[in-house]
């Protein structure tokens, strides 16, 4: 492998607002062969520790930026040495193959580059039953890419299933040093394929034998860390806000929605699964945005260089509040294809990950419409703010009982309710075309996600 | 393991930021501890695995307090 070129790995961007991040903990080594989706480093930016996945299958060659240190994106973070050279054509030069690299990364235009590659993607290598699909994105598997043992080279299950699984257990330094720190055995980790320096900390204290020096020093600097890391994110909120508000000219419209149908049908649902399986009405709504974004295709997309790009899938931006203050915004990929089980599925990852600091880079991808929901003990309505360089934002209040005329006219009625909102980019679409957006959502709740409900629970 | 002390195990697993020592056993819990729907079914799924009661959706409103919930779990145990 002396012979071959190496690779720039680059500090990646998490998200439209962050222009750098600190190396918390490298959970590779020189020398250590990586496969493709693997988390090699874990970064720390404004809003949480994020887990950075690796593209493509390579040997790590060298660490560039140690831990502790503060980089810009784009700087090359350490170099690999590439399984299949021709899959990446960046040669060894300085500064330039950053870029390059986080280009080809992130974008999913490199045919040409995996056709050069063992011959077995092309094709027969792509996934396209939906089902694999969805399974390969939540086992975070590039299901562009995957090596297709079933008739004709097509994938199967087992491949997306094995492209998953991560090469034995491993401890990274870090953590060891902390188990060691903290008195706790390894073997209470036996659970995960990987221990980070983040799992150990998490873990409930072990006895009661820590050092009363290290135990108290440790929280303190935690504190001063987190007190940095919520300052910079509230200016960092407040910067893309601003930006919002300056470059965007928006119009909100507000409608309730009844969502009685849909919930007695889901309650109905909820009573033949399992707790585990249990949907939260916040799971169908989501899917209602999802679905309506993609009738009303004006609202899904960017505005880049003076006018609007619609986006080919609904890539739905979700903001989460984190306990400790402020949120984070991860991305649902194509949430119109997803039933409201897989939704919920979706959900409750994203949201134990983004709260236990655990999210991955490939969970921070651009998204194409944002959906905030300010959950049950919220306002009744969100008035919401765009993120840029997106042109609409979905937002839905708490779910309140609230009196509806009855059909009649003649009297009034007591029903499920949830004010949702559209902010709308008056540079891409009108009032006219965002009110179909929130229209659209009630159709679905009244008629195709109760069946669906309903076909879940067994039911005709 | 006492009934209360299970479900508090189950919010701390939940939440681990939240301190149960200090939590009121009267009063909501899921309002007092800031816990949303998608964490209360996680604190239902613990306390299910920890004890085999599986709470339907119908008795949500029987276990808002931390001894309510104690209390349900008493009476559905002996199954």
């Amino acid at each position: 492998m002396t012979t071959s070129t190496t690779t720039a790995f680059a500090m990646p961007s998490l998200g439209a607002d962050m222009d750098e991040g600190r190396i918390v903990e490298w959970l590779v080594a020189p020398g250590d062969h990586v496969e493709r989706g693997q988390i090699v480093v874990i970064v720390q930016t404004e809003k949480s520790d994020i887990e950075v996945e690796v593209f493509e299958s390579a040997t790590v060659d060298e660490i560039l930026v140690g831990e502790g240190e503060l980089v810009p994106v784009g700087t090359p973070i350490a170099r690999m040495v590439p399984d299949h050279p021709s899959a990446a054509p960046v040669e060894e030069s300085e500064p330039e193959p950053a870029a390059a690299e986080t280009a080809a990364s992130s974008a999913p235009a490199a045919p040409a580059a995996a056709a050069g590659g063992p011959g077995v993607e092309s094709e027969a290598g792509h996934v396209t039953s939906p089902v694999l699909r969805h399974l390969a994105e939540e086992l975070h598997v590039d299901a562009t890419h995957l090596h297709g043992s079933g008739p004709g080279g097509r994938v199967v299950r087992a491949d997306v299933e094995r492209a998953a699984r991560p090469a034995g257990r491993r401890i990274t330094p870090r953590a060891r040093r902390l188990m060691v720190e903290r008195n706790l055995a390894p073997e209470r980790f036996a659970d995960r394929s990987l221990v980070t320096g983040a799992d150990v900390l998490a873990a409930p204290a072990a006895a009661p034998s820590i050092e009363p020096s290290a135990s108290e020093a440790a929280p303190e600097q935690r504190a001063a860390t987190e007190r940095t890391r919520q300052e910079s994110m509230r200016r960092h909120i407040a910067e893309l806000m601003s930006r919002s508000w300056r470059e965007i000219p928006h119009y909100h419209l507000a409608q309730r929605l009844d969502l009685s149908v849909a919930l007695e049908h889901l309650g109905a649902a909820n009573e033949r699964r399992p707790l585990a399986d249990r949907i939260v009405p916040g799971a169908l709504l989501l899917c209602a945005a999802a679905r309506a974004a993609r009738k009303v295709p004006q609202c899904n997309g960017w505005w880049h260089g003076g006018r609007f790009e619609g986006s080919d899938t609904v890539d739905l931006g979700l903001v989460l509040s984190l306990r400790s203050g402020g949120v984070i915004v991860p991305t649902i990929q194509r949430a119109d294809e997803l039933s409201p089980a897989e939704m919920m599925e979706r959900m409750t990852e994203l949201v134990q990950r983004a709260r236990q600091g655990r999210l991955r880079s490939s969970h921070l991808g651009e998204a194409s419409i944002t959906v905030t929901s300010l959950g049950e003990r919220g306002a009744d309505e969100v008035i919401g703010v765009i993120h840029p360089p997106q042109v609409a934002l979905v937002g839905f209040g708490a779910v309140r009982n609230e009196v509806w005329p009855e059909a009649d006219g003649t009297g009034i009625v007591v029903r499920p309710t949830v004010h949702a909102t559209l902010a709308g980019d008056h540079r891409a679409t009108d009032g006219v075309v965002g009110s179909r957006l929130l229209t659209q959502m009630q159709s679905l709740l009244d008629g195709a996600l109760p069946d669906e409900l309903d076909a879940l629970a067994g039911g005709t | 393991m006492d009934a209360r002390e299970t479900v508090f195990a189950a919010i701390r697993k939940v939440a681990p930021d939240v301190d149960t020592t200090t939590l009121p056993t009267d009063v909501d819990f899921r309002e007092e501890a800031e816990l949303d729907s998608m964490d209360f079914i996680g604190i239902l799924t613990a306390v299910h695995e920890a004890t085999g009661v599986e709470v339907p959706e119908t008795d949500y409103p029987l276990i808002t307090t931390v001894d309510d919930f104690a209390g349900y779990l008493t009476s559905h145990h002996a199954a």
